[in-house]
């Protein structure tokens, strides 16, 4: 079974923008549309900066390929649905922009394109062409700081399994029981 | 046959300096007759004394500091506000987003930004990106008009010199007024 994941290592992460802009460039072709749903540029990635704990903290938050995806269940034409390889995807031509998706995404990684008036998410066309073609995501490829990794979590050889097996990793609101498939890398 | 004696540790032979150990210091400042290790000198600016008085740091954004990106993402990947720690925000009755006037308590010059409380700052201190906000060129079309938000920080210094690195500091004291 192919199960894909991203992987995000916070320690490594310089907070660039890099990822954030490349999926703007190569899946929005750099438009200029404001995503109103985040207050944010059209990107998949989203930076939350929580600024008021003991120390601040950063995280990227993008679709986290759930293997329970909420969003799936709640979608009431099958729009949306859970690819053989892992991910989480939308059939444009099924979706009839309810937006139940973005309702029931705990961690608001949907946002409205008000062009079509349909949920987008990680990941969009140009990623997917990369991926088929043996190649990393956007995000991953431009990352100057290898601060990000893809790949198939079922295969022990991927470049993901092997850094997972050798680090300390979380998954954001792991207890909800959806088992998110993003790896936040802690600690090598 | 000898062995080859670069390998020994410890090293025998003397280092080249007065003392024979590993001696840090500019010879280019001991050549000018100034004193070579790092002292503490009073800064070029009126240091704080009211609670509303802060020093105003800053540092340079990765992205748009360095490159003047005129790129529509610019806006949202570059932080224009000025950043203040929680607890003088708090003393202060100021808000994340609130907007507040800062002037130079140098040179009076009064400019205004918004605030973004955060504790990536510690207390007493101020933290603006340089080149980023604040621009002020003819050039800036309505399209990119969020350049002009934020302040430079250079707007509040003394224009003084270090005696010594010959650099004018960016960094420099302000008032702050709850608007």
């Amino acid at each position: 079974m192919t199960r894909l994941a991203h992987l995000w290592y916070q320690s490594r992460c310089t907070a660039c923008g890099a990822c954030i802009a490349a999926c703007n460039a190569a899946n929005y072709h750099s438009t200029d549309i404001t995503n109103k749903a985040w207050g944010w540029l059209a990107s998949n990635i989203r930076r939350v900066e929580i600024l008021r704990g003991h120390r601040p903290l950063l995280y990227l938050i993008q679709c986290q390929h759930r293997e329970a995806a909420p969003c799936v269940t709640v979608c009431l034409t099958g729009g949306s649905y859970k690819d053989v390889d892992g991910l989480v995807k939308i059939k444009p031509e099924l979706c009839i922009g309810c937006k139940y998706c973005m309702v029931a995404c705990i961690y608001n990684a949907r946002w409205l394109d008000e062009e079509t008036g349909l949920p987008r998410k990680c990941m969009e066309d140009e990623c997917l062409s990369q991926v088929k073609a043996g190649l990393d995501p956007v995000c991953v490829a431009v990352c100057p700081a290898k601060a990000r990794a893809f790949g198939d979590v079922d295969d022990p050889h991927s470049k993901i399994s092997r850094r997972l097996a050798k680090s300390r990793y979380v998954r954001l609101l792991e207890n909800k029981g959806t088992e998110p498939k993003y790896f936040v890398v802690v600690r090598p | 046959m000898k062995k080859k004696s670069y390998g020994v540790k410890p090293h025998r032979t003397a280092l080249g300096t007065p003392t024979g150990k590993v001696e840090i210091y500019s010879i280019t400042a001991l050549r000018s007759r100034l004193d070579p290790l790092p002292d503490n000198r009073e800064p070029l600016y009126t240091r704080p004394k009211a609670p509303d008085e802060f020093y105003l740091v800053n540092g340079k954004d990765d992205i748009v500091s360095s490159h003047l990106a005129f790129t529509h993402n610019a806006k949202y990947l570059g932080d224009r506000a000025v950043w203040m720690n929680p607890k003088d925000a708090e003393r202060l009755g100021v808000k994340d987003c609130d907007e507040v006037e800062l002037g130079g308590i140098d040179n009076g010059f009064k400019a205004r930004a918004r605030v973004r409380v955060t504790n990536r700052v510690r207390e007493g201190v101020l933290f603006a990106y340089a080149f980023l906000g604040g621009r002020r060129s003819s050039l800036i079309t309505e399209q990119f008009a969020y350049l002009r938000e934020g302040v430079n920080p250079q707007w509040f210094t003394t224009g003084k010199i270090e005696p010594v690195v010959g650099s004018a500091p960016t960094n420099s004291t302000v008032r702050v007024r709850r608007l």
